[in-house]
Formats: C-alpha cells, structure tokens, sequence
C-alpha cells in the first residue's frame, strides 16, 4: 500500500515537472536559454522585461534606418573611454536586478528629455549628456562623489553608472562617459552599453513610455 | 492373627488411599480448570468405594473400622462436593473467558492502550510545536517581505528625486544659454536636423495595420494583393451587372450563368498562377471572402430581377412565363407587398420583383 501510495505521489510531482516546463515555453522568445524574462522596478512600479513574442515583428519605426549622416552620427567605437567597459544586454539586466536594486548602481539614459520621454529602457533615470559636460560640479554630488579639499572630488562613496543612448551610432553617452572620467571619476565604476535603445529594440525588448505611462516593445 | 493383621494392612491401605486422593483433589486439582474437575472426582470416589477385596473375608472389627471408615469418606465426599459447588459458583460469577489465562492478557491489553495514547499525545506536542515554530517562521518572512518592499520603494523614491534634481539642473543650464559647450550645441543641433522620429518616436502600436503594412510590405512583390482584389472587383462586377436594370426576363435560366462561368474561370486561372504558400494562404482567404458573398449575392440577386407588367398580363401568366409554373404566382405577390395590394390588382407597365 505504501508503495503504491509512494508511486502515485512520484508520477504526479513528475507530471507537475513537466507541466512546469511547458508552462515556461509558452514564451517562444526568451532571453536566453535559461531566462525567459526579468522582473525590474521602473520609477517603484514593477515592470517583466521580456521580449516581443511575434515572431514576425519587425522594426518600423526610425530605428530601422540605417543611415544617418556621419559626422556626427558615426559608427562609435567599442571602447567610449580608456578603462571604461563595454557592456551588453544581459549585463545590463543584471545590473539592474543586482546594483541598482541595491542603491549601488545607476541606470543611466543619457539622451535629451524628450527621448527618456518617449520611450527608453525600463529601470533607467534621465540625466541627459549635457549635464556631465557643463555642469559637473552640479550633478556629480547627486552620484555621491564627495567635495575634497583640493578642488577635486573624492569617488569613494560614488555609484557605479550604467550610461547608455540611442545606439552605436549615437555620441550622447560617449560624451557623458569621457566627462565623467576627465573629472576623476573611476573608470571601473563607468559603464557603457553601446547598444542603446537601436539593439534594445532590435531584440524587441520591453521599454517604458513615461509620459502615457505605457510598456510599449 | 493373621486375619486382623492382614485387615489391618488392607484398612490401612485403603486409608491412604483415600487420604491421597482426597490431598490429591483438594490440592492440586483447585488450579486445574473447573469443568475439568467434575470428572476427576467421580473416578476418585469412584475407585474409593470399588475396592480390590471382598466383604465375606473381613472379621467384625474390620467391618467396624470400614463402616467407620466409609462414613469418613461420605463426610469427606460431601465437602468435597460443597467445595467443589462453591468453586463452580465463584467461576459463574466472575464470568472467566475460556481461554488459557484470561487475567494476564487484559492487562496485557491495558498496557498497549495506555503505551498507544502515550504516543499520540507524545506525537499532539510534537505537531504543536512544530506549528508554532512554522506560523513563526512565517510571521518573519513576511516582515522580510514588508522590509524588501519597504526598500524598493525608498529606493525608487531616490532614483526619482535624483531624475527630477537633474531636470532642474537641466532647465537652469538650458535657460543660461551660454553653459552647453559649443560642441554639444553643435550635436544637439544635428540631431534637430536630422528630422528623424527619434526625436518624438511614432511609436509603432501608434501605427494603423495598414500603415504598418504598406511601410514593410512595399518592396514585397507578391501577387497576392492583386489576386484579391482581382477577385473582388470579379464579384463586384457579377453584382453590379445583376442591379443593372433588366426590364423583361424571359428565360428562367439563371440569368448570371454565363458571369458565373467567367468568375469561376477567373478563380481558376487564379489558382493556377499562385504557387508559393504565402499566396495560397491569402488566396485561401480571399476565397473564403468569395464565399462569404455568395449568401450576399443571392439576397441582392432575389432583390434585384424585375419584370414590367404588360398589357393583359395576370399574376399567373407573369409566374408561367418567369417560372414555367404559373402557380407560383404568389412569390411574385409576396415579393412585391407595397406594389400589390391583392394578387389581382396588377397594372400595366408596373415593375414587379421577381425571387429566385
């Protein structure tokens, strides 16, 4: 009796393994093998960064042009500034779900406020490119960098920041990045995701619409 | 003499006997059970009353003694039974169950009862007590759960703080025009003119599904558009004919035979052509829109066949000339209720509907 008790309790627990697995591949398009999607916080409201499940979906809108006039809009290099790392999408959520949650890091849009305001990547608060170039001393505080006494600023205390734009071919956050570092601010808690909002939409990853408030992608 | 010495032993004998078998059963056989012993002592007394010699031999002494000796016996006899009835009486009362030893297996029975409830209320504590410690280990993780949410909300209220402290600073250092560095001006000036929708996005959900149609399926070259609308304007163009004005209709053939023909002509040709599967798909659909009409241009066909009254014409001639049979003449009248009044109230020159 026992056995047969034994058996029955074994081929149900499999049975729900199973289900459990289908249950996760209703979600054709993961992120990743293993992550189907990412829960994050965006402005306190929780937000599942996951990916467009149409398989036919494409890009319609300007970010899938290809050509835009460079100068300026060139091809950028992997490296924004010496020392300073080129990270990718999954890094970038795992900076979310571990530094930023943490209060140690910072996921930074570094465009002009009518782009944060349109759409951009869950989990990201606006400080536009301009601020770090010309007004320095104004903002660097508010990433707890400590006055010191020579004139200079004392990092020890400074988030690690995640700065990224419209994509490679955009110079918002490369000019943010090599402010940052003129400034003293250490490369090694400088971030650069190179992708920007042209791959993150390329992989039709959630974004945010602040201003409807909406979760478009 | 030999006589009384030899009665003497045989008395003696007999005596011993009885003594034995009176020590016997008052003895021993009281813990032997008491169904048992009845039995026992009938052949007791049994063989205490049959001796081995005979009377005639015996002298009057020995008769003395025995007649002595027998009314011992009987005396013994009756205590033995008093005895034995008391026993009898002690075993009805206290009712003893008819197995081997009764009294030692009850408590035997107790013992397991009490060892048994022992262990369950061993096993009440054990369960209490791991309640108590689960609804505790409950309690703490839902103060973790409070504290978690407590310091993502904390958090997301300094991440906000820190956006609005950066909109401000970017409005003072936009308002002082002269503190975005001449190079920055320079890029915010190109992206001003690069006129792309990345400056206010149109969202793509923004976009109708034909928009979003036309701007990716432009340069797809299928024949599928055409195909459907090739279809359609076939269909359109049997409805169209079927409204144009017919005046007399002299046949009952279906009239549209020869556009149904073409049409289905058409569809075949159609089918020939479209090979590849996306094509079969939109033209499997553009089929079933096809027969989605045929219910639809029935209805439009039962309205639209009109017949003029002619001179001397009744109900009933219309009918035979429209239907071969003029008693369906009553269709034409029910088709026609603002017209006709009454079957026999038709006009020269009157156009009449006339259903399938």
């Amino acid at each position: 009796m026992k056995a047969l008790y034994t058996t029955l309790i074994s081929l149900l627990l499999i049975h729900t393994a199973a289900f459990a697995q289908s249950g996760s591949s209703e979600i054709v398009v993961q992120i990743t093998s293993s992550i189907p999607t990412v829960d994050v916080n965006h402005r306190g409201t929780p937000v599942t960064v996951k990916r467009i499940q149409d398989t036919n979906n494409k890009l319609v809108d300007d970010f899938a042009k290809t050509s835009r006039p460079c100068p300026p809009f060139c091809v950028h290099p992997m490296q924004s500034a010496p020392g300073v790392a080129t990270i990718g999408e999954l890094d970038l959520l795992d900076f979310l779900s571990k530094d930023v949650a943490q209060g140690k890091g910072l996921l930074i849009d570094a465009r002009m406020p009518k782009f944060y305001n349109s759409e951009t990547i869950p989990g990201s608060i606006n400080i536009p490119f301009v601020l770090f170039t010309s007004s320095a001393a104004d903002i660097l505080p508010l990433l707890g960098a400590l006055p010191d006494n020579n004139r200079k600023w004392d990092f020890q205390e400074a988030k690690t920041l995640l700065l990224w734009c419209n994509g490679p071919w955009c110079d918002q956050s490369p000019r943010a990045i090599k402010a940052l570092v003129k400034e003293g601010y250490p490369p090694e808690k400088l971030l650069y995701y190179r992708g920007g909002m042209q791959l993150w939409k390329v992989f039709g990853l959630t974004t945010i619409q602040p201003l409807s408030n909406e979760v478009g992608g | 003499m030999a006589s009384s010495s030899r009665t003497f032993i045989v008395a003696n004998a007999a005596l011993v006997t009885l003594i034995g078998g009176m020590v016997w059963f008052l003895f021993v056989k009281e813990t032997a059970p008491v169904g048992q012993s009845a039995p026992e002592t009938k052949s007791v007394t049994e063989s205490a009353t049959t001796p081995a010699f005979t009377t005639e031999s015996l002298s009057a002494d020995d008769a003395q003694a025995i007649e002595a000796l027998q009314a011992q016996l009987d005396e013994e006899k009756q205590r033995a039974d008093k005895a034995r009835a008391q026993i009898q009486a002690r075993a009805q009362e206290t009712a003893a169950p008819p197995v081997a030893e009764p009294t030692s297996n009850q408590l035997e029975v107790e013992q397991q009862k009490q060892r048994i409830s022992q262990m369950i209320t061993a096993q009440l504590e054990d369960a209490e007590a791991e309640n108590k410690r689960l609804t505790q280990a409950l309690a703490q993780k839902n103060q973790e759960i409070v504290s978690v949410k407590k310091q993502n909300s904390e958090l997301a209220r300094k991440l906000i703080k820190l956006d609005d402290s950066a909109q401000s600073l970017l409005a003072k250092l936009v308002a002082d025009g002269k503190s975005i560095s001449s190079s920055d001006q320079d890029y915010l000036g190109a992206m001003q003119a690069l006129q792309d929708d990345t400056v206010s996005p149109q969202r793509s959900v923004d976009l109708s599904q034909t928009d979003l149609i036309n701007r990716v399926e432009i340069a797809d070259n299928s024949d599928t558009g055409s195909i459907a609308s090739q279809l359609r304007s076939a269909v359109n163009e049997l409805m169209d004919d079927q409204s144009k004005d017919k005046p007399s209709v002299n046949s009952t053939k279906p009239a549209n035979s020869g556009q149904a023909t073409s049409l289905q002509n058409s569809i075949n040709n159609l089918m020939a052509r479209s090979e590849d599967q996306k094509s079969q798909r939109q033209f499997q659909a553009d089929l079933a829109y096809l027969d989605s009409l045929t219910p639809m241009e029935k209805e439009r066909l039962n309205e639209t066949r009109w017949v003029t009254v002619r001179s001397g014409d009744t109900l009933y001639d219309i009918s035979k000339r429209v239907y071969n049979d003029g008693w369906l003449y009553h269709k034409i009248f029910e088709a026609n209720p603002q017209i006709l009044s009454s079957p026999d109230n038709i006009k020269t020159g009157q156009r009449l509907r006339v259903p399938l």
